[in-house]
């Protein structure tokens, strides 16, 4: 069983010492270290009470701060005089700002990556990838397609099929439209008009898509689908 | 002969421009250097001098995960993705990120090591590293168990842009960051 507790904001009981600490704006070298506890503490009854998978690495870190709790109430008279006193917290402390210089780097290695992504090495990088298999896509498609017709008008009249447009007037549309477009147009752009003018252009796309004339693109999973046109076609 | 020319007479410059144009991936001046039959040395200036050249074009000569590559500028990808779809892949989490940012600073590095500075397992991240290539495996560990050791790879540079590990953010500097104290 997969105890890892997948909450968005806290992945681990450091981040949310390290909440703690920031939103109180506590010193992270003095730590008010049962206030703290008390706080940990009751955040880890929330999420249980929540439901949520609280992965063991949790209870173990109440553990250690419950630890340091009774530590720091151990009277001062135990330690001999002269003899230096190591703050219970120490460890704890060095620990959590190693984690945080890491937890700060996220924020600036993102950035560059973002930075990276604008820009496109000269032969491309394989990001012009083959021409999508229309195997691959179709269920994506048709999925966009039962999109774009629940938009469609409703029709006022029946429009027999045989006064809709012809597949090969769709497939010179179709080419027109990326042709002017001078470059990538999003799937849901490409259709308009009443529900057999919808079909008979998509049916044109997937003719395009197998002769190699323009490509499908998702950014990510059920985001935005691009119609890319092949250079030969623009 | 001119010392810059190769032996048709072409200039030096103009055929490392041609060669760090169509490389594949980012080419360090190592494998340019028999390419082309020049030393790093020759070769170092005329890199500058060609970076000075594509000074304020739509392209740059750049410098990423140890090698020589040209790349549209950032300005200009509003255009080039009109044609090029950018195959980028799922997003790496906050999580993959931070491992990543261990491993990189600490490299190389076994899983518990990194479990320790992050306070939670990281198994399911590090094989997702591994499977996307961000991470290899470097040897193992001399302890018992000898577990395996981990380091960031040229992927992981390009993807980051970044020059070499030398080039990643110095740890003091992000802990004196607005989050820092």
């Amino acid at each position: 069983m997969d105890y890892r507790v997948k909450l968005p904001v806290y992945e681990g009981p450091l981040d949310l010492l390290l909440f703690l600490i920031q939103r109180d704006e506590v010193d992270v070298y003095d730590i008010p270290i049962s206030r703290i506890t008390e706080q940990y503490v009751a955040y880890l009854e929330l999420m249980q009470e929540l439901n949520l998978a609280v992965a063991g690495e949790f209870f173990v870190m109440a553990a250690t701060l419950m630890e340091i709790k009774s530590a720091m109430l151990l009277p001062r008279a135990e330690v001999p005089a002269g003899e230096e006193i190591e703050d219970p917290r120490a460890a704890l402390v060095a620990r959590l700002l190693e984690y945080r210089k890491y937890k700060n780097a996220v924020g600036t290695l993102s950035r560059r990556a973002a930075e990276q992504d604008l820009k496109y090495p000269a032969g491309g990088d394989g990001r012009l990838g083959d021409t999508a298999a229309v195997g691959e896509s179709i269920f994506v498609l048709l999925n966009a397609l039962r999109d774009v017709l629940a938009r469609a008008p409703e029709a006022r009249e029946v429009v027999p099929a045989r006064r809709g447009p012809t597949l090969e007037q769709q497939i010179d549309y179709l080419r027109d439209r990326l042709k002017s477009a001078g470059g990538r147009v999003r799937f849901e752009e490409l259709f308009e008009g009443p529900r057999i003018v919808i079909v008979v252009t998509f049916l044109a796309l997937l003719e395009l898509l197998r002769a190699g004339e323009c490509r499908v693109r998702q950014d990510r999973a059920f985001e935005q689908i691009w119609i890319y046109p092949s250079l030969a076609l623009l | 002969m001119n010392a810059n020319e190769d032996e048709k007479g072409l200039p030096l410059k103009n055929v490392v421009e041609a060669v760090l144009f169509v490389t594949p991936d980012p080419l360090p001046l190592r494998k340019l250097g028999p390419i082309v039959g020049a030393s790093p040395d020759e070769l170092k200036p005329i890199i500058r001098q060609l970076q000075d050249e594509y000074e304020g074009r739509g392209v740059e000569l750049a410098f990423v995960a140890g090698g020589y590559r040209f790349y549209s500028r950032p300005e200009y990808a509003r255009w080039a993705e009109k044609i090029l779809p950018v195959e980028k892949g799922p997003r790496l989490s906050r999580a993959a990120v931070e491992t990543l940012a261990i491993i990189a600073y600490r490299q190389p590095v076994t899983r518990v090591a990194v479990e320790e500075v992050r306070g939670v397992k990281c198994d399911s991240v590090l094989k997702t590293l591994l499977e996307r290539k961000f991470i290899a495996t470097h040897g193992r560990e001399d302890v018992p168990g000898r577990p395996f050791r981990y380091r960031t790879t040229k992927k992981f540079l390009q993807h980051f842009g970044l020059a070499g590990l030398d080039d990643l953010p110095s740890l003091e500097e992000l802990d004196r960051g607005p989050n820092g104290k």
